[in-house]
């Protein structure tokens, strides 16, 4: 699997009217999007915001009480949880979701593309080269993430910026349309952070898919992210180009209690 | 995966020194890797001989563990790779066990065509013990499948037309000979009958290496390290753990059928009470969780070591020796015989995967 450009034109992600309520608690209300054109969309917001719901929204994890998100017309609120993956819909974990007791080259192979492939485990049955293919991806994968010389290190026990990427090159394995990355840079060092926004940017060059990205750390958000959406108790405040929305005083009121320019966090 | 299906021989022997390594360095697919296995097979094959020459008494217990081993062959595969409890796998057993001793006692079949049907009973068995694993887990799981070990001996009671009642089935003597294509005489009996449960353990162990090493045995791990991660990319959670009791429902059925023609008598006071799922259970985190071989080593002490004791120990004092060194047992090696040796063995040998890029230098 060489990491060519994909000819095939950016998964439509539209989240429209969706309201997600816990008992009388509203996480969300009404939050639509339209992430038309695809891109580095960042997702920012106080704490409590509804941010990470609507991850989980999108990503099945929640079920919403109304409203709809549809992926290129298709409403992916009908499908199972494990379906989703098969739609190019692929994520990472605010808090780490890695496979512990499993090596790390597992925890990333676990991500690939799940064809019809049977018998891959009988020796002589199997088609032959197909283990071969997702083997080499697998590896390319975790060379570009500098990960090779942890490759057969089981998950736990490893270090957080390490798990990180980890996280980061399973969600990628699947080659995503739509990847959903819930704080990566959270947790990590300075050099870290820097080296995350070069690689989500050479992600965007060579899959192209539609990124939406919760992040907390503006330096990060500011440099990838063509568009942001600005959310609060639930609700969108602002959505446009970077440039404009950091300037918005609505955000910067929201974000910061007023006074300040978001680039000076 | 590959370190436990390669098992730690002291293969560092013949191997050239390399004073500036201080791990053996072992490429998958390489001669030297070969030679490994296929000395690990050689000295397999030569255990297996020297085992065929023990007197038959003897004989007869190996057999014994032997089909342990298999019935913790298949209780691994849920518990040890899927991570649901189950402590309902004597019933599993039993299942396999009447299966056969029914067939052959009321039909009149040859026990060994009774096999295929021990497993697929089994199967279908360990699939409807898996289904509220859909559901629940952890010590819910392991309520309900309780359930089914305590209610399996009641069933067989229930039902003294079919299966004997209290008294249980007694296959007959000519059953259990060896068939005349064999060459082997009725005296021959262990050894036709250590050599059928033999086979069925090394049929088990390379159905459950076929399934690692496939994409159900990375979902079955991925569930059992994260549920909701593993749904996340794709795994069908429920599928996954049902396949999973399925194969070691037909596993442990298997070593049912094989325990009906070592033992040739069934009853349900005898091998299927709680008592013997926990003795698997023990077998398995003694042996290793989630280890290819720790169901032999697990197998080996639960059957041998209340042997060793009682002939140093008279009456109750063995059992209470056994419990004790059960427990200092988990103490020292927490994950297991040959989870320490896996361990030990990685420490020394850096095993390389096929397709690995060359090592880089270390990162500053």
């Amino acid at each position: 699997m060489p990491s060519t450009p994909v000819a095939a034109p950016p998964a439509h992600l539209r989240i429209d009217r969706l309201t997600l309520e816990f008992g009388g608690v509203r996480a969300l209300s009404e939050v639509s999007i339209d992430l038309a054109g695809g891109g580095i969309i960042g997702l920012i917001g106080p704490n409590g915001a509804g941010k990470t719901s609507l991850l989980n929204c999108i990503s099945g994890f929640y079920r919403p009480t109304s409203g709809d998100v549809t992926l290129d017309g298709r409403s992916v609120l009908d499908m199972r949880r494990h379906q989703l993956a098969g739609q190019g819909i692929a994520r990472t974990f605010q808090n780490l979701a890695l496979f512990g007791e499993m090596s790390v080259y597992d925890n990333v192979a676990a991500g690939a593309p799940r064809g019809r492939r049977r018998l891959r485990g009988v020796p002589g049955l199997r088609p032959p080269g197909t283990g071969a293919a997702e083997r080499d991806a697998v590896w390319a994968m975790l060379e570009r993430f500098d990960l090779v010389q942890h490759a057969r290190h089981p998950a736990h026990g490893l270090p957080f910026g390490t798990l990180k990427r980890v996280e980061f090159a399973r969600a990628l394995m699947a080659r995503p349309r739509v990847l959903l990355l819930d704080e990566p840079a959270g947790g990590l060092t300075h050099t870290e952070v820097d080296e995350l926004g070069g690689l989500i940017t050479d992600v965007v060059r060579d899959l192209a898919p539609v990124v939406l990205l919760i992040e907390h750390h503006m330096g990060l958000i500011l440099s990838v992210c063509s568009r942001i959406v600005v959310m609060d108790s639930g609700r969108t405040i602002a959505d446009g180009p970077t440039e404009q929305v950091r300037h918005d005083p609505a955000v910067i009121s929201a974000y910061l209690g007023g006074g300040a320019d978001l680039a000076a966090r | 995966m590959t370190t436990t299906t390669t098992p730690p021989a002291p293969a560092v022997a013949g191997a050239p020194p390399r004073p500036s390594a201080r791990r053996l360095r072992l490429v998958i697919g390489s001669t030297r890797h070969r030679l490994l296995v296929l000395g690990s097979w050689l000295v397999v094959a030569l255990l297996v001989l020297a085992a065929t020459g023990l007197e038959p008494y003897r004989l007869g217990q190996l057999s014994g563990a032997v089909v342990i081993a298999t019935a913790i062959v298949g209780l691994n595969v849920v518990t040890g790779y899927t991570g649901l409890l189950s402590v309902g796998h004597s019933a599993l057993l039993g299942v396999g066990a009447y299966t056969t001793g029914v067939l052959v006692v009321q039909l009149n079949l040859l026990p060994l065509i009774t096999v295929p049907a021990a497993v697929l009973t089994g199967a279908l068995v360990g699939a409807f013990v898996g289904l509220p694993s859909i559901r629940i887990r952890g010590l819910y799981l392991a309520m309900v499948t309780l359930a089914l070990a305590v209610a399996f001996p009641e069933v067989l009671r229930a039902l003294p037309e079919v299966t004997g009642g209290n008294s249980g089935l007694s296959i007959p003597l000519r059953f259990l000979a060896p068939p005349a294509w064999t060459g082997l005489t009725l005296a021959d009996r262990p050894l036709w009958t250590f050599l059928l449960c033999l086979s069925a353990l090394l049929v088990s162990m390379l159905l459950v290496w076929c399934v690692l090493r496939s994409r159900l045995g990375r979902d079955m791990r991925a569930v059992r390290d994260h549920e909701a991660a593993a749904e996340s990319f794709g795994v069908h959670v429920a599928r996954t753990k049902i396949l999973a009791f399925t194969i070691s429902g037909g596993i442990t059925g298997l070593a049912g059928a094989m325990l009906a023609m070592y033992v040739g008598a069934l009853s349900p006071a005898g091998s299927f009470t709680i008592l013997k799922a926990i003795e698997l259970l023990s077998g398995l985190v003694l042996g290793g969780v989630a280890t290819q071989l720790g169901p032999l080593v697990g197998a080996a002490v639960v059957v041998y070591l209340p042997v060793l004791l009682a002939d140093v120990v008279q009456g109750q004092g063995s059992g209470v020796l056994f419990g004790a060194l059960l427990i200092v047992i988990v103490f020292v090696m927490p994950e297991g015989v040959v989870g320490r040796l896996n361990k030990l063995w990685r420490q020394r040998v850096d095993v390389v995967p096929r397709g690995m890029p060359a090592p880089v230098a270390d990162p500053p």
